[in-house]
């Protein structure tokens, strides 16, 4: 079972198929493509494909394809919890309709990144949005968002996103890039790490660094955005410049009058369902934090758990398209679709590719790394968590001298309980804590993952039939009293 | 949405001045008059009623405050009889009736008490039944109820939906008790604790007991991960682990820790005022002060095969889930958002009780004991009487159906009803 159906999960069902194994396909949204190939709802009739860019048509096919494969696709269906360990029963639900478990040996995740939450002083306006958000507004309503609007972000996706708005005719006044202008080093960097294979990723970038100069949209090195301006509706931005850890530096505040401002400074992995399992993690700034350590495979710690693309490390969909096909390939193997001599032979080539593909990755990883400055531009009135409106300053308030655990904080402002289940925020929640304990961010556990990991309705998964509740007890397992690390049996409480 | 908004009267957690403090510069040795062990409602309540009559008190806790069972509770308060203690006898009840009565009336106004908001709502509960058997049993208890001073009444189904009207149809009646409620209990500790160290507590996280020495002529050596503690008297507030703490001192108690879960869903407007039980299949039932609904009622989690650590059990949500929709239908299209685990001492008497245990131990003077199951409810009036007894030592209600010494020999008993 294939959870995803962005460029990974695809291309993990396509080698599946391939080789013959049975799949299944679960994809929350009502069409496959995933965020980059994201496709309209099935009542949209698209007349100008060409229109909603390449990856779009680029897109169609892998969809059209991975229809036709044979596999069972589950589209708008959402997986809710994922429990035993092989062999898993994953619990999903449909829209508006169903809830059921499915089992399965191998469980192949490529759920993707989310836009990462960039808490600034005025990010909750309507009117700030990130690349992500704006990009669905285009490609799906079709719908241009705001007259004048300013780009803050940092990596190539800023740049292309803005190319992409420009040409479908809105109006861009300005693109903030926080990482500074490269230098020789990192330009030799990125052309030796683009040698090999990646030589069109790096034109690709290189045009839209001319498409900007050529149509006057200045792109401003070094700036990150300070706030957004207005009441009801943003009003303005204010941008700053910063130094190479992404801290502003005083006095270089510049206002921009603009409607819209769209943020993108990268994503981060839609972690629930490993976190959940239990996957050991790791953590790469660069790749949106703590993401699960995985073998050559892209097998968890996990026996049988898969985990690949975007929600294994933010990398980018061809290396998303790699991973999936190499996953689909080993669970193939693993069980007896695929002899060793076939399945090494479909590899080789796969393995090749991705490492090709890393080294420019690791290149651009150094040419826009993920400053810490990034965590220190909200002020403490700024809200962290929009479902509970908690800001940093009650975050900061409440973190108590000597602790350990950003949950402590959880359970005492609220932060990360409303419907986003902490998406929003719970990074900006241990980065603060990391500041107020002195604790490294990549030591703190994340905000403890528990089932479901989407909001589901009652009546999908409830059973009215049960006529009494168990009466099995489930005692502590035995531990060290005088132990203070083995705390925390029960590591949440959280309504 | 609930007018009483999330930030609106929380507690700040350390005081202006306190950051930064006690914590970090822990000192190797330290001495207190009272150590208390256990940073959860217990342990933080008594460390105000008994600094609030000028004890010195340091209160340590082996993690964080208030998580495990004073933290993960749902936050019902129960008086009415409950299942479990339709086993008790009729002495035992005659004296713990009248503590409920008194530990409700302590709720009712405890928001005035520490000062600020800990999302209460005191309007009552009710036990609901889905058939004609179920009631006949709710008219039996409650007579016996009456009896013993309990203000619980019978109500019939249109009575019962004139005051909880979405409760659904098929519900035959229910018994009610005005006294019942809820609160947050992620509210409810840490508004003790600002209290505590108002009133010169200290408290030190992530130090665990390994060791209690019973010193001669009085007083304890308290081996601790963080450095040596030396307390003329110690409160063992531990929840599940007081039992093995209180065997560090020479006197082993019969308490465990069970798990159990429950769910809570996302925020709706205010339509259901009560605690809501149901009789037989275990449910609790309320819409909190935020506006979200908490499902649970003490079905039990499971046990990872791999792992060997409790988790979630998918068919319990599934069943407690489905006994909330049965009482309260409109819950069909509220989601759920997160489901989590907690834990309850569990502790039972001689006569198969189970009761909480409270009380100097006697084998070891100086050093008392309050553990045991149900004590989010029961919490304050415990605390209270704590600090009672170890600043007159007497306490305002009779506790010796609680003495430790009525522990460790328990037998079966057959349920009354």
């Amino acid at each position: 079972m294939i959870v995803g159906g962005g460029p990974a999960g695809m291309a993990a069902a396509l080698e599946a198929r391939r080789a013959g194994v049975q799949v299944t396909l679960v994809e929350e949204r009502a069409t496959l493509g995933g965020q980059i190939y994201k496709q309209p709802p099935p009542e949209f009739a698209v007349r100008q494909p060409k229109a909603l860019g390449k990856e779009y048509v680029a897109g169609r096919v892998v969809v059209e394809r991975t229809l036709g494969s044979g596999a069972e696709v589950l589209a708008g269906h959402a997986v809710w919890n994922v429990w035993g360990r092989g062999p898993f029963d994953v619990a999903v639900y449909q829209h508006g309709g169903t809830a059921r478990t499915l089992r399965t040996e191998h469980l192949i995740l490529a759920t993707g990144a989310y836009d990462r939450p960039v808490p600034f002083p005025g990010w909750t306006l309507p009117g700030v949005l990130t690349t992500g958000g704006a990009q669905s507004m285009v490609k799906i309503q079709q719908v241009y968002p705001g007259r004048r609007i300013l780009m803050a972000g940092s990596g190539p996706l800023i740049l292309a996103f803005s190319v992409q708005l420009h040409k479908l005719g809105a109006n861009v006044v300005g693109v903030l890039e926080a990482a500074p202008q490269p230098g020789p080093g990192t330009v030799a960097r990125l052309l030796r790490g683009a040698l090999g294979g990646n030589l069109p990723l790096l034109r690709e970038g290189i045009g839209y660094l001319a498409y900007l100069r050529q149509h006057g949209i200045p792109l401003h090195y070094g700036h990150a955005i300070a706030r957004a301006e207005g009441t009801e509706q943003a009003t303005g931005a204010v941008a700053v410049q910063v130094d190479r850890d992404w801290r502003p530096i005083a006095g270089t505040e510049r206002r921009f009058d603009v409607d819209t401002i769209c943020i993108g400074y990268g994503f981060l992995p839609s972690l629930e369902i490993p976190r959940l399992l239990g996957c050991a993690l790791r953590y790469d700034e660069n790749q949106g934090g703590h993401i699960p350590a995985r073998d050559a495979d892209f097998q968890s710690s996990v026996p049988g758990l898969f985990v690949v693309g975007d929600g294994a490390g933010v990398a980018g969909s061809a290396v998303a398209i790699e991973e999936g096909r190499i996953a689909g390939i080993v669970v193939a193997r693993s069980i007896g679709r695929l002899d060793g001599a076939t399945a090494e032979e479909r590899l080789g080539p796969r393995r090749r590719r991705l490492a090709q593909l890393e080294r420019f990755r690791a290149a651009l990883a150094t040419a826009y790394r993920i400053g810490p400055g990034i965590y220190e531009w909200a002020t403490d009135e700024t809200v962290v968590c929009r479902c509970e409106e908690v800001t940093v300053g009650e975050v900061r308030r409440h973190i108590r001298p000597g602790s350990r655990d950003p949950n402590a904080v959880k359970s005492l402002t609220r932060i990360g309980m409303g419907l986003c289940q902490g998406h929003n925020c719970s990074q900006q929640v241990s980065a603060i804590f990391a500041q107020e304990t002195g604790r490294p961010l990549l030591e703190l556990p994340p905000l403890s993952p528990r089932p479901p990991v989407r909001p589901v309705p009652v009546g999908l998964i409830a059973d009215t039939s049960v006529p009494e509740m168990p009466s099995r007890i489930v005692r502590l397992p035995e531990v060290e009293v005088g132990d203070p690390q083995k705390s925390d049996v029960a590591p949440e409480a959280d309504r | 949405m609930s007018t009483d908004g999330p930030l609106g009267a929380r507690p700040s957690w350390t005081p202006p001045g306190e950051r930064g403090g006690e914590d970090r510069r822990a000192p190797r040795e330290d001495e207190t008059d009272v150590l208390i062990v256990g940073a959860g409602l217990i342990g933080c309540a008594t460390a105000y009623y008994l600094g609030r009559e000028g004890v010195e008190c340091l209160v340590v806790d082996r993690g964080e405050v208030n998580r495990e069972g004073s933290g993960a509770n749902a936050g019902s308060l129960h008086i009415q009889i409950r299942r479990p203690e339709r086993a008790y006898s009729d002495e035992t009840l005659r004296q713990f009736i009248p503590m409920k009565v008194a530990a409700g009336r302590l709720w009712a106004q405890i928001e005035q008490e520490l000062g600020c908001s800990v999302g209460l709502k005191v309007r009552g509960g009710l036990l609901v039944a889905e058939t004609d058997e179920e009631l006949a049993v709710i008219r039996e208890k409650v007579a016996y109820e009456r009896e013993l001073g309990l203000e619980t009444e019978v109500l019939s189904a249109s009575e019962m939906r004139a005051i909880a009207p979405n409760l659904s149809e098929h519900l035959v009646g229910g018994s009610f008790d005005p006294a019942e409620g809820l609160a947050n209990p992620l509210l409810v500790t840490p508004a003790y604790v600002r209290l505590a160290t108002a009133h010169g507590a200290r408290f030190r996280i992530h130090t665990a007991v390994s060791a209690t020495e019973a010193l001669r002529g009085g007083g304890f050596l308290v081996t601790t991960s963080t450095g040596m503690i030396r307390a003329k008297r110690i409160l063992n507030a531990a929840g599940p682990w007081a039992g093995t703490l209180a065997a560090m001192a020479g006197a082993p108690l019969p308490v465990e820790g069970r798990v159990i879960q429950a769910s809570v869903t996302e925020r709706r407007e205010p339509i259901l005022d009560q605690l809501i039980q149901h009789v037989r299949p275990a449910l609790s039932l309320k819409q909190t002060t935020y506006g979200t609904f908490m499902i649970g009622g003490g079905w039990p989690a499971t046990t990872d095969p791999q792992t060997g650590r409790p988790d979630i059990d998918p068919a319990c949500v599934a069943g407690n889930l489905g006994v909330a929709l049965r009482v309260l239908p409109m819950l069909r299209d509220v989601q759920v958002v997160r489901t989590w685990l907690g834990v309850i001492a569990h502790s039972l008497d001689r006569d198969g009780q189970r009761l909480q245990i409270f009380g100097e131990i006697p084998s070891v003077p100086g050093y008392f004991v309050v553990a045991g199951g149900t004590l989010f409810t029961m919490g304050p009036l415990f605390s209270r009487l704590a600090a009672e007894l170890m600043t007159t030592g007497r306490t305002s209600y009779p506790v010796d159906i609680f003495h430790p010494e009525r522990f460790g020999f328990a037998r079966s008993m057959s349920r009354r009803w």
